[in-house]
């Protein structure tokens, strides 16, 4: 594997993008909105501005997708071959996250597997980090170090290129025309920023204790008391499961959209945060293992800090951010686990 | 314990035959197009098209994965609709899903196995297995309890069961009934005290 990073001049990404392989490539493009994934036709991807609004899981749980019918075909999902830019390392670890969930138990995910290996992923070192970026405070850094096809590192007249798998040095090797040595001065360049950006992010980040400790600390904490003020911001919209990288409950429906009387079933989304989660069937008084709304938040939070490491070996929260952004309560998930930490 | 490559993809099932156990629990006798092989504890879901799926334990022997029997409780949206099926109808089932129990730890030791209610359902698929592997077994003792004698299930079994050799069954209800002329009480508490010595405890637990 050529592991020495090569140089891309800028005006020259658009001509790699062009080399990546599948039929569609999705990259950031800034909208008013902010920042999101989109199949650009001319415009080059945003690789130095704000990461992604969406998580990239979409892409391999999409919230609505197909998985079997009424009496229908036995064939898998084909999925066309894609290519994903601009993923960052909290995108990549996610995605080792959900291969833990999908792939890594009894018996893998048919549907996930495909979307899977239909995917190319370029991903780029952070730059900025954003207001909410706290990766640093979960053990992560805002740059890949591995789980890539493609790694880019912006410098400043354009892209430090390394490829992570073969399919990534493929691509390398057919856009030789388009790449330089590195030369020393750039590769101290890309050092220096990823150095930065570790540094920008450590005294950006309002201070979350180590992920171990954390996870000792709230272990066992369900029940504890000091959860019932953020229970009372809550406002169980699910935005933070929606924009979560890692929240992958789904729910199975039957749905008639095809034709009248013939039947599909259609896996959603679901949020652990909604009273209807996890509902059974009866009438006793408590049709759900987390009638309050308290214990539902608990979970979720303990789910990333401590049932996680037990479950995958990982923290379940990548500190990406996006749920302190998407949260209607404004709730920080770090002041979060602070509190209630510090109140145990 | 196999699963087919799309494991959110339901096999096809007709159901053959329907028994009243209680008034509101029915046994459904399943006939499905390809074997369901399972293990006692493991589950699968029945799909109705275009009403839900919902998870049950087989009730009957897991030696016989082309006749799945589960026992029904009438309490929600998917068991109002089977309730209403007649013989013939077709549904789905998908699975075997979840671990079973680890039947391979129970060798040489003594059995106990407590149920209530309709909980003895899922365990009827346990007792199979347990009467099927008793030569290598200590002493089975089953203690099933229910609220009223009305809702005792599986009642025409009860005498078979008791007459297998090593096996002793005991059923109770919870309060005493004009009908009822054997114990009461609550089975977790009358299955404090089962045998003298000591049993070499087994967890049925799956982990």
């Amino acid at each position: 594997m050529h592991r020495t990073p090569r140089f891309l001049r800028e005006d020259d990404l658009s001509a790699l993008i062009s080399a990546l392989p599948g039929t569609r490539c999705y990259q950031p493009i800034e909208k008013p909105t902010g920042t999101d994934y989109g199949t650009p036709s001319s415009s080059p991807p945003s690789l130095r501005g704000k990461r992604p609004t969406s998580p990239t899981k979409p892409f391999f749980l999409p919230s609505r997708e197909r998985v079997a019918a009424f009496w229908g075909s036995r064939d898998l999902p084909e999925i066309e071959p894609f290519s994903l830019v601009g993923l960052r390392n909290c995108d990549l670890l996610s995605i080792r996250y959900l291969d833990h969930v999908f792939l890594g138990g009894v018996c893998e995910d048919p549907f996930y597997k495909a979307h899977r290996a239909a995917a190319f992923l370029v991903s780029v070192d952070c730059s900025p980090p954003q207001e909410s970026c706290f990766c640093t405070a979960v053990g992560g850094v805002p740059y890949a170090d591995g789980g890539y096809d493609l790694n880019l590192t912006p410098v400043a007249e354009g892209y430090l290129v390394v490829a992570g798998t073969g399919a990534g040095e493929s691509v390398l090797l057919a856009t030789a025309a388009l790449l330089t040595e590195a030369k020393a001065e750039l590769l101290a360049e890309g050092e220096e920023l990823r150095a930065r950006m570790v540094e920008s992010l450590s005294t950006a980040a309002r201070s979350t204790p180590d992920p171990q400790v954390v996870a000792e600390r709230l272990g066992g904490s369900e029940a504890h008391a000091s959860w019932e003020p953020w229970a009372g911001k809550c406002v169980e919209c699910g935005a933070c499961t929606a924009v979560c990288p890692t929240c992958h409950c789904y729910y199975i429906i039957d749905s008639n959209d095809a034709a009248p009387g013939s039947y599909t079933k259609i896996r959603t989304w679901d949020s652990c945060l909604l009273a209807e989660y996890a509902r059974m069937a009866g009438m006793g008084a408590k049709l759900t293992p987390r009638p309050r709304l308290r214990s539902r938040l608990a979970n979720r939070v303990l789910h990333k800090y401590v049932y996680s490491f037990a479950q995958y070996g990982m923290c379940g929260c990548l500190g990406c951010g996006r749920c302190d952004e998407a949260c209607l309560g404004a709730i920080a998930i770090r002041d979060v686990v602070n509190a209630v930490g510090a109140s145990r | 314990m196999t699963l087919r490559a799309n494991p959110y993809e339901p096999i096809a099932a007709r159901l053959a035959d329907v028994v009243d156990e209680t008034p509101t629990i029915r046994t459904f006798v399943f006939t499905p197009e390809e074997p369901i092989p399972f293990v006692s504890g493991q589950f699968v879901q029945l799909c109705l098209p275009g009403i839900g799926e919902a998870p049950f334990t087989p009730s009957s022997s897991p030696l016989e994965p082309n006749r799945l029997e589960i026992t029904i409780l009438r309490t929600g949206a998917v068991t109002e609709a089977l309730h209403r099926l007649e013989p013939g109808a077709e549904l789905g089932i998908r699975g075997p899903l979840g671990k079973g129990y680890p039947v391979e730890k129970l060798q040489g030791k003594d059995i106990l196995v407590v149920g209530g209610g309709v909980g003895l359902a899922p365990l009827r698929a346990l007792l199979y297995h347990v009467f099927h592997v008793r030569d290598q077994l200590g002493r089975i003792e089953i203690k099933y309890g229910s609220r009223s004698p009305d809702e005792l299930l599986f009642r025409r079994q009860y005498d078979q069961w008791s007459a297998l050799p090593g096996v002793r069954f005991s059923a109770t209800v919870d309060v005493p009934h004009p009908q009822w002329t054997g114990r009461t009480g609550v089975v977790t508490v009358t299955s404090r005290t089962v045998w003298s010595s000591p049993a070499a405890p087994a967890s049925c637990s799956s982990s």
